[in-house]
């Protein structure tokens, strides 16, 4: 369900799917590891640059 | 989650002594339920204690010492170990926590160490492992006493509670994208700003921005500071609750004595309003206070008319005999020479009145009789009967209320009635002031959002009047990150919904079977801060102070089924206490459904707790059976497993 739900909504929204995706990833990964907020936020910031760039 | 649970040894850990296991009973093929059976005492609890510190650890070194058999360590150098092995998504999974004493090694010298092993190799950071398949916070709906989890149905959840529930609910990482996603767009507009400061033209707007930044700081930090107050208020009213769980089973006496003390206080004020209408009687009737003097007077008066009355009848009996006599005397007819005779019988049988009344005075005396019985008639006639009745009825029902006023208040401690009245008034202040609060916080969120709108307005007129190549890169990224932070959010939104909604079908559905009363209740209705809420058959709230402390146990419980089946991440219930505070109906209802809810469950309880009325009904759901066992000479438990 949730997977749809990021469908439709990055539809609705005029963004791809996979960078929701990816962004989602990153979070679930640094939520096991209970990292900081700082390095999320870096992370992010790093792929949205390297997306940007493209 | 997915956790399938098979067996926990825990070896010369607490009253433990040596290596002790348990299997479990398998959540499938209709036998869930583990049940752990031992005394108060044996090493029940620490059983569910096994589990917190075998995942988590125990922060506290001077805690350590206290989970080591003490009978073990008296012999020499001891290991403490607990280990659980269990399946998730076809994998073997074995968790292991050691720690090695030496008589006399205290705090910091004692060391854990973890162990997590997938299908027997060794895994690194088994930490980490545990966080992503059983995160502490998360913990608390899986392992708990059966009697405390009542407070997740008073509408006190604090934010630890509501990240639990988002943890159980798989939402932390959509929440912390959104807040993530935010904090990269302020640090981006930064760099814009910067840019932008550069452009003599959006001078006037930076400072315009600025401004309201400003304003947005202070109407968020007064909502915080709202907040926070809020969270004070209902982290009082938790504890105000848990003051009233323990004065529960005072509340019906108190409740009684309160009855008695507002009808004696009635009674009272009857007696004292029929003295008052007594008093107002007598100031209207003064002559009643002559009442005794008359009828005294009456007596003597009535006394002294019957022996004139008396003497009257003689009188005249001895005027007639002495008229005969004279008669006699006059008529010369031979029966003179008997005359001495006769008058001295005359004087004999009819004796002449003595007194100093005279028969003159009868009339006189018989008028003033006449008198005195007529003022008599009158007072009497003016006298409320009903007035002296209504006293002695109303001070009969005074006396018999003190009576039992006196009889409730022996059962009853001073202290513990004082504690329990003096927390219950607290918290109808507390609830006034979060009322309040709350109120203040929709005010202030209106405030808030206003001040961030015009913001927004702002920023964009300011990004419109910037130029340059560099701001226009920055203004892309912006707007980029506002629409995935827009993305996220809408999904957050729209999974809560769903998980709520879920949690509220689930949830309902097993309390309704619970409960006792399920024509009353319709609904359990789950708040946006994942708040409960039971609703009645007209969809309305139903009051939260007239739920019965096993009623909110039974909504808990339900709460927590549904949070389990609204979410991948399910793990077996271990439950100390099930049946809490529980009667007996309601234990056979919970012995009935909760194992029909497709959780592996462990019920740790007492001997008291299984109840042959529901016995026969439990068997059938129980697939593994164990007794602790405690040997008075080693002073240590062991674990028996018996026939289930």
């Amino acid at each position: 369900m949730k997977d749809e739900l990021l469908n439709q909504v990055a539809k609705d929204q005029g963004l791809p799917v996979e960078l929701l995706e990816d962004i989602l990833r990153i979070e679930l990964d640094l939520l096991d590891l209970d990292a900081d907020a700082d390095e999320a936020v870096h992370r992010i910031e790093e792929l949205l640059e390297r997306r940007l760039a493209k | 989650m997915n956790i399938e649970y098979q067996s926990l040894h825990v070896e010369n850990y607490g009253p433990f002594l040596g290596v002790q296991e348990i299997r479990f009973a398998p959540s499938e093929n209709g036998t869930p339920v583990t049940l752990v059976d031992g005394k108060n005492g044996f090493g029940k609890t620490t059983l569910l204690d096994a589990f917190s510190w075998l995942l988590y650890g125990e922060d506290n070194p001077a805690k350590r010492e206290g989970r080591v058999n003490r009978t073990a360590l008296e012999s020499g150098k001891v290991r403490a170990r607990v280990e659980l092995k269990f399946n998730r998504k076809g994998e073997m999974h074995q968790v292991i926590r050691t720690m090695d004493v030496a008589p006399g090694m205290r705090g910091d010298r004692l060391k854990e160490e973890l162990t997590y092993l997938i299908d027997h190799k060794a895994q690194p950071n088994p930490t980490t492992r545990i966080r992503e398949i059983l995160p502490k916070p998360a913990s608390q709906f899986f392992f708990f006493d059966g009697a405390k989890i009542s407070r997740y149905a008073d509408l006190a959840n604090d934010d630890a509670v509501r990240d639990a529930i988002e943890m159980v609910l798989g939402l932390p990482a959509y929440s912390n994208a959104v807040v993530h996603l935010g904090r990269l767009r302020e640090r981006w507009e930064k760099q814009l700003r910067k840019e932008q400061a550069q452009n003599q033209a959006a001078q006037s707007l930076i400072k315009e921005v600025e401004a309201f930044e400003y304003q947005v700081s202070l109407h968020k930090a007064k909502l915080d500071r709202t907040l926070a107050e809020l969270r004070a208020h209902e982290e009082r009213k938790e504890k105000l609750y848990a003051v009233l769980q323990k004065h529960e089973g005072l509340r019906d006496k108190l409740e009684r004595v309160r009855l008695v003390e507002a009808k004696l206080e009635a009674a009272k004020a009857n007696l004292g309003a029929a003295r008052q209408e007594q008093a107002q009687q007598v100031r209207r009737y003064a002559h009643q206070l002559v009442l005794p003097l008359l009828e005294e007077e009456l007596e003597r008066g009535s006394g002294t008319l019957k022996t004139l009355d008396s003497h009257r009848t003689s009188q005249d009996r001895h005027k007639y005999v002495t008229e005969f006599l004279n008669k006699v005397e006059s008529s010369e007819n031979g029966l003179s020479a008997s005359l001495p005779n006769l008058r001295k019988a005359l004087d004999k049988h009819f004796p002449a009145p003595k007194g100093a009344m005279s028969l003159a005075d009868l009339p006189k005396l018989q008028v003033a009789v006449s008198a005195l019985e007529e003022k008599i008639r009158f007072i009497k006639s003016a006298e409320p009967a009903s007035i002296s009745d209504r006293m002695k009825t109303e001070r009969a029902q005074v006396a018999k209320l003190e009576s039992e006023l006196r009889e409730l208040r022996k059962t009853l401690s001073g202290a513990e009635a004082e504690g329990a009245t003096d927390a219950q008034s607290e918290l109808e202040s507390v609830n006034q002031q979060i009322g309040a609060a709350q109120s203040g916080i929709d005010g202030l969120r209106d405030d808030l959002r206003v001040s961030e709108e015009k913001l927004t307005e702002k920023k964009r007129e300011l990004s419109h009047a910037a130029a340059g190549s560099k701001a226009e890169v920055l203004n892309r990224k912006i707007e980029q990150v506002h629409k995935l932070r827009a993305a996220f959010e809408s999904v957050l939104e729209k999974v809560r919904n769903s998980k709520r909604a879920s949690i509220e079908k689930y949830a309902t559905e097993l309390m309704l079977r619970l409960v006792r009363k399920n024509e009353v209740y319709s609904k359990l209705r789950i708040n946006s801060d994942y708040t409960i809420s039971v609703l009645d058959g007209r969809g309305l709230e139903h009051p939260r102070d007239k739920l019965s402390m096993g009623e909110r146990q039974l909504v808990a419980l339900s709460f927590i089924v549904g949070l389990m089946k609204s979410t991948e991440k399910t793990a077996p219930l271990v439950i100390d206490t099930p049946f809490g505070h529980l009667d007996i109906h309601h234990r056979t209802t919970v012995v009935q459904n909760l194992p029909t809810v497709g959780q592996q469950l462990v019920f740790l309880v007492t001997d008291a707790d299984v109840r042959p009325e529901y016995e026969a009904t439990l068997a059938k759901s129980v697939g593994k059976k164990y007794l602790i066992h405690y040997d008075q000479k080693n002073q240590s438990s062991s674990l028996k497993e018996l026939k289930a």
